[in-house]
């Protein structure tokens, strides 16, 4: 069912090219070909652009919200293979199958331990700052607020979650989740521009973008829903990475009264409704000792599946692009987007590289990992 | 806080014994840094686990736990010997301008308790 569901989803997130290989498949012509060509450049570039836009934003939110206004706290690098765990990281984080390669995240993952100095306010928070998709070129960063006790099982918990956090953007499944309102919104356009204009094909291709839309602003968008399904997820990739003796004395602080701290941006009935779910979670894993964490599977499918088939039907409607057509959708799709995306890369790359000297500041002479260059 | 700088040693052990399941939480260093006095701040963006309620209730409880131990040392020192623990606890609550509701009055006694037994 999570295979279909997945499924369901990747389909739809390439709407376009299933769009463009439909009318192919009626127009059997090389101007056809081109145009699902195009379709894939197009998806392609418009799911970059959405890490690109989300991974600049967290560079600026680390920066700006944590190095900068915390500059006087002492900084203590640890090294996430010295933390006691079941498995090895690099076996348990998402490797997605989608169009960006595998990740590697266990490598490019660093944890802190953030202490204040006399006088310096401290944050209040466990923070973690993750890029999404899998990018070697950028860090995830994880800020505990002391070093986790071996032997406290919360401890250890709230660690490995914030860890999990980035796993999360690694998968190219979560990416593709974030990026699914704008490639509908984007899929809608290009539809509207490859059919034969009359009222049945503009009323599907409408029909789409109400269903999409909906989708997305009842299960996509960045809301307490999402939001919810993220530390979900993360709390099921921290128990399955947790000792026994840690799942152990977990529960015991459970059973002396014990909850988890959630963020204040959510509302009462969400904390309450993660405190059951993980209180689940906690008994799968105990009843199940090879217990793995859940892939993400699709929110709402019956709207991906309505969104789909309405895609496939518009696609009966699709004409025949002229070669006219398709030497401007291919200066507009191959010059300009990806001028854009290059320079908003080597933007990201210079605040990489900030982040990375600042860290080295802030810790004292420890090195960074690994210097990012400027060849990307 | 002033005075808990001086005195974090039993602060921590007090806050540690009387708020066990907040302290396994924050972790012991949060937890010393708490006794010291150390103010905390709300960091933006990225994903985080707030423990500012944890943070807030037991700043607040060190504050009370410093107020009671000054309590403790004077009455001991004026009266030439130590008070009674139930004694202690009626003075302490006596000093508490504001109702306490069963919840309060628990942390309070926790809080007496723990540091009658440690003096």
């Amino acid at each position: 069912m999570l295979i279909l569901r997945s499924g369901v989803q990747l389909l739809l997130g390439m709407a376009l090219v299933v769009f463009s290989l439909i009318v192919w498949v009626r127009h059997p012509t090389l101007q056809a070909c081109m145009s699902a060509l195009l379709a894939f450049l197009f998806q392609a570039w418009v799911v970059t652009l959405v890490a690109g836009i989300h991974n600049g934003r967290h560079q600026y939110d680390l920066l700006s919200g944590y190095l900068l206004r915390y500059p006087c706290c002492r900084f203590r690098e640890i090294q996430l293979q010295d933390l006691p765990t079941r498995l090895p990281f690099s076996s348990v984080f998402h490797v997605g199958l989608g169009s960006l390669g595998l990740s590697k995240v266990s490598d490019t993952l660093r944890v802190f331990v953030v202490r204040p100095r006399q006088e310096c306010e401290a944050p209040q928070q466990i923070k973690s700052y993750f890029p999404l998709g899998a990018d070697d070129h950028l860090g995830s960063y994880v800020f505990l607020k002391s070093s986790p006790k071996a032997t406290s099982g919360i401890q250890m918990f709230t660690t490995l979650h914030e860890v999990g956090h980035a796993s999360l953007g690694s998968s190219s499944d979560a990416l593709l989740m974030m990026a699914m309102p704008a490639l509908c919104g984007a899929g809608a356009l290009w539809m509207l521009l490859a059919v034969e204009l009359s009222w049945m094909s503009v009323g599907l291709v409408a029909s789409f973008a109400v269903v999409s839309w909906t989708w997305s602003r009842r299960h996509l968008s960045p809301g307490e829903a999402l939001n919810l399904r993220k530390e979900l997820v993360a709390d099921a990739f921290a128990l399955q990475l947790m000792r026994d003796s840690d799942i152990a004395s977990l529960c015991r602080w459970i059973d002396r009264g014990g909850r988890l701290p959630y963020d204040q941006e959510y509302g009462g009935r969400a904390a309450a409704h993660r405190h059951r779910t993980f209180l689940k979670l906690v008994d799968e894993r105990l009843a199940n000792p090879r217990y793995r964490s859940p892939r993400l599977a699709l929110p709402g499918p019956w709207y991906a599946v309505v969104a789909l088939a309405l895609v496939a039907i518009t696609a009966w409607w699709g004409r025949e692009p002229g070669w006219a057509e398709l030497l401007v959708k291919a200066t507009l799709l191959v010059l300009a987007p990806w001028l854009i995306t290059l320079t908003q890369r080597k933007i990201v790359m210079r605040q990489e590289l900030q982040i990375r000297r600042f860290l080295v500041d802030l810790c004292g002479d420890r090195p960074p990992a690994a210097e990012p260059t400027d060849q990307f | 806080m002033t005075s808990s700088d001086s005195t974090p040693a039993p602060i921590v052990a007090v806050l540690q014994e009387a708020f066990p399941v907040e302290a396994e939480l924050l972790g012991d260093e949060v937890v010393e840094d708490i006794a010291a006095g150390h103010a905390f701040g709300r960091a933006e963006g990225g994903s985080s686990i707030d423990l500012g309620t944890t943070l807030a209730a037991l700043t607040v409880a060190a504050q009370f736990a410093v107020a009671a131990l000054e309590l403790y040392t004077l009455l001991k020192k004026n009266d030439k010997e130590a008070p009674t623990c139930a004694v202690f606890e009626s003075i302490v609550e006596e000093r508490v301008e504001t109702s306490l509701d069963s919840v309060q009055r628990t942390r309070v006694t926790r809080i007496c308790h723990r540091i009658y037994s440690r003096q």
